[in-house]
């Protein structure tokens, strides 16, 4: 150096090992791993909020971002939800309980769940987008007291589709949420709770809610958030208070790579979680 | 590191071509010793004397294919393998010979070099009755595409590896002109000179470009390849479409032809 | 400091690090590792590649592996100078800077950026240099000297303490005295070249709002359909700053790399997730998120665009799809259509 002085540099991209605990098959091509930090100091250190993401990383197969399901209310352990849909995936359907892989994170903004003390809240999930608000119902469940009326609104293709089927079924049992399980078809003709499209439940909620009080949490496929938002302005919910989680793609999470960029934004800095109110001003958001 | 689950097993095949994917695998210098020991390689038509085709992981297949034999061959190793890979320009796309494709003119050729009848005559019949060169995709699902004219190891090597590993590639198509630009080199279209980087699939490291020589586009066609848009640059620069359309044929085989007739 | 002293003055940076500068290479300029003096080469407008390629190199290893483990590839033990930076470049470090050093730290970059002196020099503007229509003509900090070359002297300036130390080595090279001579002769080659650029854009101030009102612009399709889809823009572009990640394994199928390349988000599957959803599956969205993003977005967010003007996409797109072909488009369309111009 030529002024002779040499900073210490952190490395922002340091992973960390977790070993899995447990692995269960969510659905046909779904699959439910809980892991945990090895190390000590991490397990203490990893906080987070619902709706933020890590990033896996296993040396030779690369890197990918998860959605976090699990709550930070609940510290033992991390649980994600990954569906088979490409080369990465894929591996990971190779681990066993006792493996180990690395990560990194939490990246995004997540919900701010303790801003939404006192309100009403409508978390609405379709499909996959079960994972990442599960951390959210969960955190509403343990801190119920924190809120105002909660309700949670959940579709699936069929019975068989359903993510964290027997989860929620429980979580309707215990009935601490006003729980509403929605499949669009039900071939066995044994669902016990709605069959119909999610959208179908939330006019149901007009009368139950006070929409200025009221936040609404959605995850689910593209097509369903139009629907979704749709129903929510029906019944009066404000547009900065619809709050979506949206995916892109991603190679840094910490606002460098540029591939998850909408407008000036970055999904991994300024998302994943956006207001309706963004996607009416940011194109191409949804 | 990733830990894979078992040494796979390997096999390398060659139909029609010059077999310079295979010659290239064994040019490798470093890696060659290490591609006879990171895998088991069962069949090695350039290194190996002839064997039955054995049950396998993974197939490299390189060449077009050119006879009604060679079709039955691909047919039992796509049986044979989980995983086929279409290894160099030719077995990706047809390669060179893919320009003889037209019936027609195929028929003249045939007669031009074996006279009147235009049929091999039956003591040079070694590999069945020739027909037009396709690329393996034409007959069989192919997991893979490794293209190069021949491959390069470079390219081939962290494709190959990823499979060996039990892992699936990521891909990601590039044209020749990012590789081309991360050598930092000028461009030939812009000072009136052909090249086919802008629709040549990258892999190659823009070798020719970097040696100052136009990319001809040995490496077959790039996924986002915009061929009105390139022809009329070329014609921009002095090629008729004509020409401009027989250079991008050149390698291009069955996507440049689809191409063509679709957009 | 005097035009005679120059070679003592490279001489003497020489054993401060690797020293790289402007070398003509047959059609085109490129920053280049220089042993001779005599091969920098300063009369010149623009390398093909800009300082990031010192910064964010088109391809470098950030991590090895093996089966024991990985490690890190940050340091660079070498000390780095390029010479004959012209203000368009640094003002693109320093946007460069922005991003990479801002609340999250890029180690990789970081590391690169600490061992890189600059020392920049003085230009004159050719028909593609639009930099004073986008404010990075003139420069007063991101370096480390600067160097601007009158007839006989250069006026050295200082712009960092890394700077202050090598002109503290060079001694008695450099003078503090400086006449009134030098003073008013500074002053009339920087009133020439200010009258030199032809590539003068008024539009580019305005450029945030008319990207917004031509959102749904059909030029946005024409720009499309000529696209090659190449990436050159991106790679030659001195602010364009994305990458790719891939982890490469070696024959042995028991050690490899993970290695970053520079990308471009013209490139077909920039924006496809897992399950191959592509939130950008045509040239026209793609070429749209880059002028969107480096002349609107960037202004929202910082300030000031991601353009610096130095030409390069002017220079060495194929088909003529460059910051002033749609600036001038788009300012076009606003005018035509929506009578808001005059």
């Amino acid at each position: 150096m030529i002024d002779g002085k040499k900073s210490k540099i952190e490395n922002t991209y340091k992973s960390h090992p977790v070993e899995i605990l447990g692995i269960k098959d969510l659905t046909s091509d779904t699959r439910y791993f809980k892991v945990r930090f090895m190390d000590e100091e991490m397990k203490k250190q990893f906080v987070y909020k619902p709706g933020q993401f890590v990033i896996f990383s296993i040396p030779g197969l690369g890197e990918a971002t998860f959605s976090i399901s699990s709550p930070p209310t609940r510290r033992d352990f991390i649980e994600f939800g990954i569906r088979r849909v490409g080369s990465f995936t894929e591996a990971y359907f190779k681990l066993k309980e006792g493996d180990t892989f690395e990560m990194r994170g939490p990246y995004g903004n997540g919900f701010d769940m303790e801003s939404l003390q006192g309100r009403d809240l409508i978390i609405i999930a379709g499909g996959l987008g079960a994972v990442p608000l599960r951390s959210a119902l969960l955190y509403a469940e343990d801190r119920r007291e924190d809120f105002n009326q909660v309700f949670f609104l959940n579709g699936a293709r069929s019975p068989e589709d359903m993510l964290f089927r027997e989860d929620f079924k429980a979580m309707a049992a215990r009935g601490i949420l006003d729980t509403r399980l929605s499949v669009d078809e039900d071939p066995t003709g044994e669902w016990p709770y709605e069959v119909g499209f999610v959208t179908a439940l939330i006019p149901k909620l007009a009368e139950k809610i006070n929409p200025e009080n009221t936040t609404a949490l959605i995850c689910g496929p593209p097509i369903m958030y139009k629907f979704v938002i749709q129903e929510l302005l029906k019944i009066n919910v404000p547009k900065d208070q619809i709050l979506m989680t949206l995916e892109r793609r991603m190679k840094c999470g910490q606002g460098h790579c540029g591939h998850c960029a909408i407008g000036g934004r970055y999904t991994c800095l300024d998302g994943p979680i956006f207001t309706y109110y963004d996607v009416q001003h940011i194109k191409e958001l949804i | 590191m990733w830990k894979r689950e078992k040494k796979p097993i390997v096999g390398v095949f060659g139909f029609s071509g010059c077999a310079g994917d295979q010659l290239a695998i064994l040019h490798m210098e470093d890696s060659t010793i290490d591609f006879f020991t990171s895998a088991d390689i069962k069949f090695f038509h350039m290194a190996q004397s002839h064997q039955e085709v054995p049950k396998m992981d993974i197939a490299l297949v390189e060449g077009s294919i050119n006879t009604q034999r060679q079709l039955r061959e691909l047919k039992e190793i796509r049986e044979m393998a989980d995983i086929v890979v279409a290894l160099g320009t030719c077995a990706c796309y047809g390669g060179i010979q893919y320009l003889g494709e037209d019936e027609e003119t195929f028929k003249e050729r045939m007669k031009y070099v074996y006279g009147k009848s235009g049929e091999v005559p039956e003591f040079l019949d070694l590999v069945g009755k020739p027909k037009p060169a396709q690329p393996i995709s034409d007959f069989i699902d192919v997991d893979i595409m490794i293209p190069g004219c021949p491959i390069s190891a470079e390219n081939f090597v962290p494709i190959y590896t990823k499979l060996i590993s039990g892992l699936l590639p990521q891909k990601y198509p590039m044209p020749v002109c990012v590789e081309c630009k991360y050598e930092g080199n000028d461009c030939f279209l812009l000072h009136g000179k052909y090249c086919l980087g802008p629709v040549t699939s990258a892999g190659c490291n823009a070798i020719c470009p970097s040696m100052d020589i136009s990319c001809v586009g040995c490496f077959g066609t790039y996924e986002g390849a915009n061929y009105p848009s390139m022809i009329s640059k070329l014609k921009e620069i002095g090629l008729t479409e004509e020409e401009a359309i027989r250079k991008l044929k050149l390698f291009g085989g069955n996507k440049v032809e689809q191409a063509l007739k679709g957009d | 400091m005097p035009k005679n002293v120059f070679p003592d003055f490279i001489e003497l940076i020489k054993t401060k690090g690797k020293l790289f500068g402007p070398v003509k290479q047959k059609s085109k300029y490129s920053f280049e590792e220089i042993s001779d003096v005599q091969d920098l080469d300063f009369d010149y407008q623009r390398t093909v590649l800009g300082v990031k390629k010192f910064l964010t190199p088109p391809r470098y290893k950030t991590l090895s592996f093996d089966k024991e483990g990985t490690k890190d590839i940050i340091d660079e033990p070498e000390t780095n100078i390029v010479i004959g930076v012209h203000p368009c470049d640094i003002h693109a470090i320093k946007i460069l800077d922005r991003l990479f050093l801002g609340n999250i730290i890029d180690p990789y970059y970081a590391s690169k950026r600490e061992n890189l002196t600059i020392i920049g020099h003085s230009c004159l503007p050719d028909d593609k240099c639009l930099c004073q229509s986008t404010g990075t003509d003139m420069v007063e900090d991101g370096f480390d000297l600067f160097l601007t070359e009158l007839e006989e002297y250069y006026l050295v300036w200082v712009g960092s303490d890394k700077g202050l130390a090598l002109t503290i080595a060079a001694g008695d090279l450099l003078s503090e005295d400086i006449s009134d001579e030098s003073i008013r002769e500074y002053v009339r080659w920087q009133q020439k070249r200010s009258s030199m650029f032809k590539a003068v854009m008024p539009s580019f101030k305005y450029m945030a709002d008319i990207i917004t009102l031509n959102y749904d612009s059909e030029i946005w399709e024409q720009f499309g359909e000529k696209c090659l889809s190449c990436g050159t823009c991106s790679l030659v572009c001195p602010t364009c700053n994305c990458f790719n990640v891939d982890d490469k394994i070696l024959m042995n199928a028991e050690e490899g790399f993970r290695e970053r390349m520079l990308d471009s988000c013209t490139l077909p599957y920039y924006s496809m997730v897992a399950g191959d959803h592509d939130f950008r599956p045509d040239r026209t969205t793609r070429l749209k998120l880059y002028y969107t993003h480096k002349l609107k977005e960037y202004i929202g967010r910082w300030g000031q665009p991601g353009c610096v003007g130095c030409g390069r996409c002017v220079t060495y797109c194929p088909v003529d799809i460059n910051v002033i072909t749609v600036s001038e488009a788009l300012f076009g369309e606003v005018c035509d259509t929506k009578e808001v111009c005059e």
